[in-house]
C-alpha cells in the first residue's frame, strides 16, 4: 500500500544542524540505499578513512555543493507510519526565496533550534515565516544536545526562550524533543543520555503529532475556473478545481465576481458522470442557464459566496530584486485569477528578524522584507481573508520572470 | 638531457597503440603503491623531489602548490627549462581553464568537444614552446596533460585515444635523435571506469639508456637524474 | 481508489489542465518508459479521455523495437495525436553511442527537440521526471522555464507558491512543466497497476533480466530480477537497496567519474 504523505520543511538558524539532522532522519531510517552507502564507502576507503556518520555527511555536503548529482538530502524516508519527503533544503543564496517555495508546500515544519548556540535571528525569523505562510502543525528539535553534556536545564532554558516566541506568533504546545542529530540521540533512537526526558523521539512525535493534508469538505463551497473546453459533441464545458466543499448536480450556483447564475446539469469526470466533486478534484460542468466565464471566477453556492473586494489588506513576503512602492500598479493571482490592483498604502514594514514593526507608514518596501500593505481593486475580483479561506486567502505578486512576492490576506471591505 | 612528462601515459595504450618511440630501449610500469592516491600534483612533486609529497600537499591548494629549484633535482644542472611542470611552473590559467570545462562538461553546460579542443589547444602551445627551446639548455622538461584530460572523458573510445598516443609518440619520435639521454615518465596510468578513465596507480617509464629497472618508485628517479646532471658537468 | 494515489492524481490533473489554460501550444514528451506513459495517462483523464495536444516521442533509432511496436499500438488505442522527430541530420554523419554518450544524447534527443520546438512553436512541454528520480531533480519545480538553449538556470529559479503556478511574461523560450515531479517510482508502479495501465514489455523479466528504466538499447542495461508481473515489480521495488536508474550506463559512471574527479581535486 503508499503510505499516506507528510511534506517536511527543515528550517532555523544556520548552522544549528538542519542539514545533520536530515542526513540522520535519512541514515536512520535507511533511506539511503545500500548502492549510496557503498560508493561513499569504497570511497573513503580509498582515502584511508573509517566509515563513519559524519563522514557520510560530508559526502553529502560535498555532493551539494557541486550542486548536481544525487542529492539525496530530498529522499523520502519512512517511518512505521508516514512516508516523509523533505520538499527543499535550500543553500545560503537566496534562502528566502527557496525556503517560501519549500514551506509554501509543506504540511509540517521542523524548526532546529542548537542547544549550544540557543535561539538567532534566523530561529525568530523562519518561525515568523512558517506562521506567515500558514503552516500550523510544527515540531522543535532542540539540537546539539552532546555539546552541553544533554544538561536539562540547557535544554529548559532553550525551550522556555522559545516558547514565548512561538506563542507570540500563535503556535501553542509545540512539542520540543532534546536531540543530537550528530551522535543519533532522540531522532529514532530513545537516547541513554537524556533520562530526564520522558517523551517520544523525533520521529515518534512526528508519527504522532502530525496529520496528512486533509480535504476540506465540510467548508462552504468554493471552486476556481480553470478553462472553457470545447467538447467533441461542440458541448461547451467549464473546467473547475474544487478547493474547499462539496459539489453537488442539481444545485444552483453562482460565479463570482460576475455574478453569473445557473444549475449544475452534470458533473463529468473521466469516462463517467459524478455524483459529486471534493476538494483537489478537477471536473468539467455542464451548467444550464450558463454558456461561458472566464478564467479566475470563483464558484459557490449562492448561500454562501465570496464578495466583491474593493479593498483588503495582506502580509506580504518580497523576494530578491523587488521593490514595491505606494501608488504602484501590480498583478496578483489568486486561485486562477489575474487581477491588477494598486498599493493604496504600505502600513508597516516588519523586522522578521526580531519580530518588531521597524517602520510605519513607509513609502517602499524592498526585496527580502515583510510589510502589512493595503491594495485596491482595479477590476472586479473576490479574493477572501486567509482564515476563512487559506486556498482563495494567500496570493503572489507577478513580476516579469514570475512571482516576486507572496501575501496572505488579513482582511478585506466590500 | 630531456624529460617529456606526460601526464597519465599508460603501458597498455602505449603497447595497445604500438608506439614505438614511446617506448625507446627501455620501458616499464611504476609503482605507486605508496601513495595514498594517484593525485597528479603529488606524483611530480615526488617525482622531483625524489621525497614521498603526499602528505605536504593538501588536496585544497594543490594546484597552486610551488616547490624551490633547491628542492628538486634541476638545481643539479646549470642551465634548465620547465614548462608547465606541476608543482613547478605550472600554467595555471590554462589548467584552470581545463579543469572548469570539466566541470561544466558534468554539468551539462560544455560539450565534450569543447573541453577537447581547450585541451588541444593548450598542448599546441606547450609544444611549440618546447621545441623551440630545445637544445638550448642543460635539460628540458616539458609536461603534456593530453592523455590525462581526454582519457578522463574519453578512455573508451578507441579512436580519440589513438590520436592522442600518436601524438604523443611523434613528440618523443622528434627528439630520438638528439643525443641526448631522454627519460619517458608518466605520473599515473589510466584505467577504464565506462567510457572514462580514472587514474591507476601505475605510471609509464622509458629511456633511451639501458637502466635495467623492474617496477622502480616514482621517487627513485630523483639520483638518477642527478646522476645523469653530474655525468653531463663532467662531460662538458 | 487508493487514498495517497488518489491525492497524487488530483494535484498532477490541475497542474496539466493549468498547463493547457496558460500555454497556446503545449505538447507532452512519451518515451513509452512508465514515468510518461503514466503522465499521458493523466493527460487522458485531465479532458475526459482525449488528450488535446500532440503527444511527442523522439526517436534516436537506437531504440529497442518493444519501444516502437508499444507505441504504435497504444498510440492507436489511446487515439493519439503522436509526432515522432528524429535528428535525420546527425544521424546521416553517422551519430552513436560510440561519438560519446553525451555527444550522442545531445544530437539524437536535445538537438531533435530544439529542432521540432522551433518548428511547431511549442511553448510549454509536460515531462514525466520525479523528484526521487536522481540528483538534481530534486530541486527542480513544477514549472521550470527554459531558455532557447534549454538551459535552465537552477540557482536562480522563480519562486513557486501553494499551487499557484506561474507563467511568466518574460525570460523564457519554453516552460517545461512537470506534472509527476511529487511522486516515488514506487507510487507510480502503483498506479500503473490500480489503472491497468498498459506496461511496456521491456519492464518485465525474461531470463531472470528486466529493465528498470527504458533508454537507447547501447546505453542502458537490464537488472537482474525475477519481476514478470506489475505485482512482482511494485514489490521488487519495495524491497530495492539499489537506485533506479543503476540501469543506465550513462547516469551511474558519469556519478561514479564525477566522485573520482571530485576525490582527486579536478573539481
Amino acid at each position: 500500500m503508499s503510505m499516506p504523505r507528510i511534506n517536511l520543511v527543515v528550517v532555523g538558524h544556520k548552522d544549528h544542524g538542519k542539514s545533520t539532522l536530515i542526513g540522520r532522519l535519512l541514515y536512520d531510517s535507511k533511506a539511503i540505499l545500500e548502492q549510496k552507502l557503498d560508493e561513499i564507502k569504497a570511497e573513503l576507503k580509498e582515502t584511508g578513512k573509517k566509515f563513519e556518520f559524519a563522514f557520510l555527511l560530508d559526502s553529502l555536503e560535498e555532493e551539494r555543493k557541486g550542486g548536481l548529482t544525487i542529492d539525496i538530502m530530498h529522499t523520502p524516508f519512512k517511518s512505521k507510519k508516514y512516508l516523509y519527503t523533505i520538499i527543499d533544503c535550500p543553500g545560503h543564496k537566496e534562502f528566502i526565496k527557496k525556503m517560501l517555495t519549500g514551506a509554501s508546500q509543506a504540511d509540517a515544519a521542523v524548526l532546529v533550534v542548537s542547544a549550544k548556540e540557543g535561539i538567532e535571528d534566523q530561529t525568530r525569523q523562519h518561525a515568523f515565516l512558517i506562521k506567515t505562510l500558514g503552516i500550523k502543525q510544527l515540531v522543535v528539535a532542540i539540537n546539539k544536545m552532546d555539546a552541553v553534556a544533554y544538561e536539562e536545564s540547557q535544554y529548559q532554558k532553550t525551550c522556555n526562550e522559545l516558547r514565548q516566541i512561538l506563542q507570540s506568533l500563535g503556535y501553542e504546545n509545540v512539542p520540543m524533543i532534546p536531540v543530537s542529530a550528530i551522535k543519533g540521540d532522540n531522532v529514532y533512537r530513545k537516547s541513554e543520555e537524556t533520562k530526564w526526558y520522558k517523551d517520544s523521539t523525533l520521529i515518534g512525535t512526528l508519527d504522532e503529532n502530525m496529520v496528512p493534508h486533509t480535504s476540506q469538505s465540510n467548508k462552504p463551497l468554493r471552486a476556481v475556473v480553470q478553462d472553457i473546453y470545447l467538447q467533441e459533441d461542440n458541448v461547451k464545458t467549464i473546467a473547475c478545481k474544487i478547493e474547499t466543499g462539496t459539489l453537488l448536480p442539481g444545485k444552483n450556483v453562482v460565479f463570482n465576481p460576475s455574478g453569473k447564475k445557473g444549475l449544475v446539469k452534470k458533473i463529468l469526470i473521466f469516462n463517467s458522470i459524478a455524483e459529486k466533486a471534493k476538494p483537489g478534484d478537477s471536473v468539467d460542468l455542464i451548467i444550464n442557464g450558463i454558456d461561458t466565464v472566464e478564467r479566475g471566477e470563483v464558484l459557490s453556492y449562492p448561500e454562501n459566496q465570496p464578495q466583491n473586494i474593493r479593498k483588503f489588506t495582506a502580509e506580504i513576503i518580497l523576494f530578491s530584486d523587488t521593490q514595491i512602492k505606494n501608488g504602484d500598479e501590480i498583478t496578483i493571482r489568486y486561485g486562477t485569477a489575474e487581477k491588477k490592483c494598486k498599493v493604496h498604502r504600505i502600513l508597516s514594514e516588519i523586522d522578521s528578524v526580531n519580530l518588531t514593526i521597524s517602520a510605519k507608514l513607509p513609502k517602499a518596501l524592498e526585496n527580502n522584507s515583510v510589510g502589512e500593505v493595503e491594495l485596491l481593486a482595479l477590476e472586479p475580483l473576490c479574493i477572501e481573508r486567509h482564515a476563512d479561506f487559506p486556498e482563495l486567502g494567500r496570493f503572489i505578486i507577478e513580476g516579469k520572470k514570475g512571482a516576486v512576492a507572496a501575501g496572505i490576506v488579513l482582511a478585506t471591505s466590500e | 638531457m630531456i624529460i617529456l612528462a606526460f601526464d597519465a601515459l599508460d603501458l597498455h595504450q602505449v603497447q595497445k597503440f604500438n608506439c614505438k618511440n614511446l617506448m625507446q630501449k627501455e620501458h616499464g610500469q611504476t609503482d605507486l603503491s605508496d601513495f595514498n592516491q594517484a593525485r597528479t600534483v603529488v606524483l611530480w612533486a615526488s617525482f622531483l623531489t625524489g621525497k614521498n609529497m603526499e602528505a605536504k600537499i593538501p588536496i585544497k591548494t594543490q594546484w597552486t602548490f610551488q616547490l624551490s629549484p633547491e628542492q628538486t633535482f634541476l638545481k643539479s644542472f646549470k642551465t634548465y627549462k620547465t614548462i608547465d611542470v606541476p608543482a613547478f611552473s605550472y600554467k595555471q590559467k590554462n589548467h584552470e581553464e581545463e579543469r572548469k570545462l570539466l566541470k561544466a562538461y558534468f554539468e551539462e553546460k560544455a560539450t565534450i568537444e569543447e573541453c577537447d579542443a581547450a585541451v588541444w589547444r593548450n598542448h599546441e602551445e606547450n609544444k611549440k614552446e618546447f621545441f623551440s627551446h630545445l637544445g638550448k639548455s642543460d635539460l628540458i622538461m616539458g609536461y603534456f596533460d593530453l592523455a590525462d584530460f581526454i582519457g578522463h572523458l574519453s578512455f573508451g573510445i578507441t579512436e580519440k585515444m589513438a590520436k592522442v598516443y600518436h601524438e604523443l609518440d611523434k613528440i618523443a619520435e622528434q627528439v630520438k635523435n638528439t643525443g641526448d639521454f631522454v627519460l619517458i615518465i608518466s605520473d599515473h596510468g589510466m584505467k577504464a571506469l565506462g567510457r572514462f578513465g580514472d587514474h591507476s596507480k601505475n605510471g609509464f617509464y622509458s629511456s633511451n639508456h639501458k637502466l635495467g629497472l623492474n617496477l622502480p618508485k616514482i621517487t627513485g628517479f630523483y639520483d638518477l637524474v642527478r646522476r645523469i646532471a653530474e655525468n653531463e658537468h663532467a662531460t662538458n | 481508489m487508493n487514498k495517497p494515489l488518489e491525492e497524487l492524481e488530483k494535484k498532477s490533473i490541475a497542474i496539466i489542465r493549468e498547463a493547457k489554460a496558460q500555454f497556446k501550444n503545449p505538447a507532452v514528451m512519451w518515451s513509452t518508459g512508465k514515468d510518461s506513459t503514466a503522465a499521458v495517462w493523466l493527460c487522458k483523464k485531465a479532458f475526459l479521455g482525449k488528450v488535446p495536444f500532440p503527444v511527442i516521442h523522439i526517436d534516436t533509432s537506437y531504440k529497442f523495437p518493444e519501444i516502437y511496436e508499444f507505441r504504435d499500438k497504444i498510440a492507436e488505442e489511446w487515439n493519439l495525436n503522436l509526432i515522432v522527430t528524429k535528428n535525420e541530420n546527425a544521424l546521416k554523419k553517422g551519430m552513436s553511442p560510440k561519438k560519446g554518450r553525451l555527444n550522442c544524447c545531445t544530437k539524437l534527443k536535445t538537438e531533435a527537440l530544439k529542432n521540432l520546438i522551433e518548428e511547431r512553436k511549442f511553448d510549454a512541454l509536460i515531462l514525466a521526471i520525479r523528484r526521487d528520480e536522481h540528483g538534481i531533480r530534486a530541486k527542480e519545480r513544477f514549472y521550470s522555464p527554459r531558455d532557447e538553449d534549454f538551459h535552465w538556470n537552477y540557482a536562480d529559479q522563480p519562486a513557486e507558491l501553494w499551487d499557484l503556478y506561474v507563467r511568466p511574461s518574460e525570460d523564457f523560450s519554453h516552460m517545461r512543466v512537470h506534472p509527476i515531479l511529487h511522486w516515488t517510482e514506487f507510487e507510480v508502479w502503483q498506479y500503473m497497476k490500480q489503472e491497468k495501465l498498459p506496461v511496456n514489455p521491456l519492464y518485465f523479466a525474461k531470463d531472470n533480466k528486466r529493465y528498470r528504466s527504458l533508454g537507447c538499447m547501447p546505453c542502458t542495461v537490464p537488472i537482474p530480477s525475477n519481476a514478470a508481473t506489475i505485482d512482482e515489480i511494485v514489490e521488487e521495488i519495495r524491497t530495492s537497496k539499489t537506485p533506479e536508474r543503476a540501469g543506465r550506463a550513462q547516469d551511474k559512471e558519469k556519478a561514479y567519474m564525477m566522485q573520482k574527479l571530485r576525490a582527486l581535486g579536478y573539481m
